[in-house]
């Protein structure tokens, strides 16, 4: 063998050591390549998104779980399938089949963006929302492969677009619904100004008239009569402001009683009648007596009337006519007040009873007011369990409004000293315009009248003195105790809001004054600007038996006093 | 459609050059200048060529295109193997000696200065992977095993390409010359199959993007107008060859007795996503090709290849030897001057067919 031949052959040798090293060195790669290829299944099939690809003829080469999943086929049965028969997809608006994408991407060699509002029906028929796009696999020398379909189940971004919606809806209609009560708000803050202020006038007016002292008897008595008119018409307006805020914060108390409603209509029709009478208006009353007892607060249900009434007197003209009948409705009582009045449109009637809500918003309104008393109407009528309807044929056609109460089944006649009280106010209540032409006598009475503000306190001995009651005043609880403890007076009035020591302060110091000496508790009202429920329960709590809100008629303050004096002597 | 044209590298060196550096180390520092002027001359007579793409004709490969990288590592020795050439003669290749196995230098640094003269793109060829697996002996080297070598060389080779690609080098050029010469050694072709798939394992590293800025050029060799491997048919090796994932092929034409059997056989087995430039001077014959002959050579080749595939290179380096000065640089550049003309001539003729 020439030096040629062994040169070459030892070559060969090596060459052939070396395919072994090469041989291993490629196993290698092609493990790594392998271990890729698994690891890039194992994260396809991970993945949430459902993956599904194909090759050129569209005939499916994989899909993951998630795509198992969705379509209901497995990929052992997928395998080789062409895609269109795993993958049926209906357009969400039209159900009409739509081009698969991946199908589309193969066509047109471009990737299909995310493509919504696609239904895909699994093989079992159970249909679900997608989001799908779909994308050409090239090789790369850029030969295209096949194509890769991805898509998501979009169910739960559907439910939660559709809840969205939802609450977007609720929202605005409750921004414009707060709007709405917004402006309201604003027009009856408006009217309300307007309307307290005016009463004001008359009164500030008169007032400084009267301090010129150039009046004659004639027109004294008459700016006496205005100013009077004006503070009875701003408390009113005040109650009613109380009596709203009271219904908003769910703190108005119903006294709950057995009552005749006939004699609580009666009263409301006597109430109304003088202004009836300045407009020769009509009330034509029917009062069915056998009605039946409703269960409920005297003072309240007259308010109920009285509203009815008033507004009925109110928007009819001069001339006019109202009824009102009182009658049983199976198992209820019905109120019904008629008017030949102006009416109401057809589009406002159905927000005749909220609040601050007038048919005629405008400066210019004819009739004043606030718009709160159908408001009040039904709050009280609904606090009682009954109903408030408003009919009215049109503008010019007059109106009727119809309450409804339940009928109490069982009779029972009230007998605390609660009840007491509150009969007394009602009568008091409905000598509108209170007059002490006829004022219960005090005789041999001690009242202790106790309040800071020396114009009151004055007043209220004024007041008291007239019915031949004897008054102590004082101007702080401490001078109070001074006077109790010298002589014990029949009956106790106090403010509330008093600087140093409250009346609270000041009825406690009292009872425990009264434990201690083992002697009758003095029957004591409390007098106070504070109106509120939550300040009559304080009051109450505290040791007054009767709590009066200010200001007070003097027929109803000397009502009161008499009727703890009597409890003091009954005890 | 315009038909590209690149030359495979090697341009004669000046021979003041090789005097120069006679038996000195080519590493001396003394000799930069004249590398440096040796570069710079041979780009400026590449461009006045006309050729679009030019070498820095691998002067500063101061031994040859094979061993350029390993030269001068102190864990060789010069007794390698011999590489039998037609006209007699033997090359002889370095052997390992221990490991680690690295490179000297790598190729992409003479990209620098080439690129500095040149006002056309600059392509650079390196050695093949599989040629340089020949350097580890036939005994394993001790604490060095032959996996721990390829591991080493495909990381080497890998570095030294990507080098060039990222410094801006038009393409990389796999000097795959021992392809035939492995069939000549072993008829069976496993010899060639190891070569294949090693400088596979290679080409894998690179991405589809990189694989198209990178060739691979075969050729029966080329020293002193000779060659190792001629005799070997290229239907025994063109089927392997295409299999690598390159995406440029440069192959000896020009030279081949049987041109048209070539052709037929790269059309048979390139694929769509290859360039086949195919040679269309040939270093060996010492007479110059004519413009109208090249422009022949390359109608000819368009019939079988796609012209959108096709180019045109010289069939091998014109030195890839650095003392072969069997060819002179001048007609190095006549010769690349007929391959520019000419194919612009087949470019024009094909266009307006």
């Amino acid at each position: 063998m020439s030096t040629k031949d062994d040169e070459e052959q030892l070559l060969r040798s090596v060459a052939e050591q070396n395919a072994q090293s090469i041989n291993l060195a490629r196993r290698r790669a092609e493990e790594v390549l392998r271990k890729q290829s698994d690891w890039l299944r194992v994260t396809l099939s991970s993945i949430g998104d459902a993956v599904i690809s194909t090759d050129v003829e569209g005939r499916v080469t994989f899909m993951n779980r998630a795509a198992e999943s969705l379509t209901g086929w497995s990929e052992g049965e997928a395998l080789g399938h062409s895609l269109t028969d795993i993958f049926q997809i209906v357009s969400e608006q039209s159900r009409q089949p739509v081009e698969n994408p991946a199908l589309r991407a193969l066509s047109s060699v471009t990737s299909v963006e995310l493509v919504n509002h696609t239904i895909l029906i699994a093989k079992d028929g159970t249909e679900c929302p997608i989001d799908d796009s779909a994308a050409p696999i090239r090789s790369e020398q850029g030969e295209v492969l096949g194509a890769v379909l991805v898509f998501r189940d979009i169910s739960e971004r559907k439910r939660m677009e559709l809840e969205r919606e939802r609450l977007l809806q609720t929202a605005q209609a409750a921004q414009k619904e707060a709007e709405q009560a917004n402006r309201l708000k604003d027009e009856f803050l408006a009217t309300a100004s307007h309307e307290l202020r005016t009463p004001l006038t008359a009164v500030l007016g008169w007032s400084r008239m009267l301090r010129t002292g150039k009046l004659d008897a004639e027109n004294s008595a008459r700016a006496l009569e205005a100013i009077e008119r004006n503070a009875t018409l701003q408390t009113k307006l005040i109650d009613d402001l109380l009596d709203v805020s009271r219904i908003i914060t769910g703190k108005l108390i119903i006294d709950r009683r057995a009552i005749e409603m006939a004699h609580v209509v009666s009263d409301a029709v006597n109430t109304v009648s003088p202004a009836a009478d300045a407009k020769n208006i009509k009330i034509v009353t029917s009062f069915d007596t056998e009605a039946g007892p409703v269960l409920g607060d005297a003072n309240r249900l007259q308010q109920v009337v009285w509203n009815l009434l008033s507004n009925a007197v109110k928007f009819t003209p001069k001339n006019g006519r109202i009824e009102i009948a009182l009658r049983r409705v199976d198992s209820q009582v019905e109120i019904s007040v008629s008017d030949s009045g102006e009416g109401i449109s057809s589009e406002f009637l159905p927000y005749v009873f909220e609040r601050f809500r007038q048919g005629d918003g405008k400066t210019t309104r004819l009739h004043s007011g606030l718009g709160l008393g159908l408001a009040i109407v039904r709050q009280l009528v609904e606090l009682h369990g009954g109903t408030v309807k408003a009919h009215s044929d049109g503008p010019g056609r007059g109106a009727t409004f119809k309450v409804r109460l339940p009928v109490l089944s069982i009779n029972s006649v009230p007998g605390s000293d609660t009840a007491r009280r509150d009969s007394t106010l009602i009568k008091a209540r409905a000598m509108n315009g209170l007059s002490l032409e006829c004022p219960p006598r005090l005789d041999g009475v001690c009242v202790l009248v106790v309040d800071d503000d020396s114009d009151t306190r004055q007043m209220l001995k004024a007041v008291l003195s007239e019915c031949q009651a004897h008054v102590i005043i004082a101007a702080s609880a401490a001078e109070a105790i001074d006077e109790i403890e010298r002589r014990k007076p029949d009956v106790l009035v106090s403010d509330l809001g008093m600087p140093e020591h409250d009346g609270y302060q000041l009825i406690k110091k009292v009872r425990g004054m009264e434990s201690a000496d083992h002697t009758a508790r003095i029957p004591a009202l409390a007098l106070t600007a504070y109106a509120k429920a939550e300040d009559r329960v304080r009051a109450l709590a505290s040791g007054y038996q009767v709590h009066l809100s200010k200001p007070v008629e003097p027929a109803e303050f000397v009502l009161v006093i008499a009727d703890l004096a009597g409890r003091r002597q009954s005890s | 459609m315009r038909i590209p044209t690149e030359p495979i590298g090697s341009i004669p060196r000046p021979l003041s050059l090789l005097e120069a550096i006679g038996d000195r180390d080519g590493t001396d520092p003394a000799l930069n200048p004249l590398y440096e002027s040796a570069i710079r001359d041979t780009i400026e007579r590449f461009e006045a060529t006309g050729s679009p793409v030019v070498t820095d004709g691998e002067q500063r490969k101061y031994h040859n295109f094979w061993t350029y990288c390993v030269h001068g590592l102190e864990n060789t020795d010069p007794d390698g193997f011999k590489i039998p050439f037609s006209a007699g003669h033997t090359r002889r290749m370095l052997r390992l000696t221990a490991g680690p196995f690295r490179y000297k230098r790598t190729a992409d640094s003479y990209l620098d200065l080439a690129m500095s003269y040149a006002h056309v793109p600059v392509k650079q060829a390196v050695i093949s992977p599989s040629a340089l697996s020949l350097m580890y002996p036939a005994e394993e080297i001790p604490g060095y095993t032959r996996e721990q070598f390829i591991d080493d060389l495909l990381r080497e080779h890998e570095a030294e390409v990507r080098a060039c690609l990222l410094k801006g080098a038009h393409k990389v050029q796999i000097d795959f010359t021992e392809a035939r010469l492995a069939i000549k050694i072993d008829p069976s072709g496993s010899l060639l199959q190891s070569f294949i798939d090693l400088n596979t394992l290679a080409l894998s590293r690179f991405n589809g993007e990189e694989r198209k800025r990178i060739g691979v050029h075969t050729c029966p060799g080329g020293d002193l107008d000779s060659t190792h491997s001629a005799e070997v048919d290229y239907a025994d090796l063109l089927p392997h060859l295409f299999q690598l994932r390159a995406g440029n092929f440069y192959i000896a034409l020009a030279g081949e007795k049987n041109r048209l059997d070539v052709l037929k056989t790269i059309r048979a087995h390139m694929k769509p996503e290859h360039r086949v430039f195919v040679g269309v001077v040939s270093p060996n014959d010492p007479r110059i090709e004519t413009p109208e002959e090249v422009c022949e050579r390359v109608l000819e080749a368009a019939e079988y290849i796609p012209v959108a595939q096709l180019g045109t290179t010289d069939d091998c380096g014109f030195s890839p030897f650095s003392d072969d000065t069997s060819t002179t640089r001048d007609t190095a550049f006549a010769k690349i001057r007929a391959r520019v003309a000419g194919t612009a001539m087949a470019s024009e003729l094909l266009g307006d067919a």
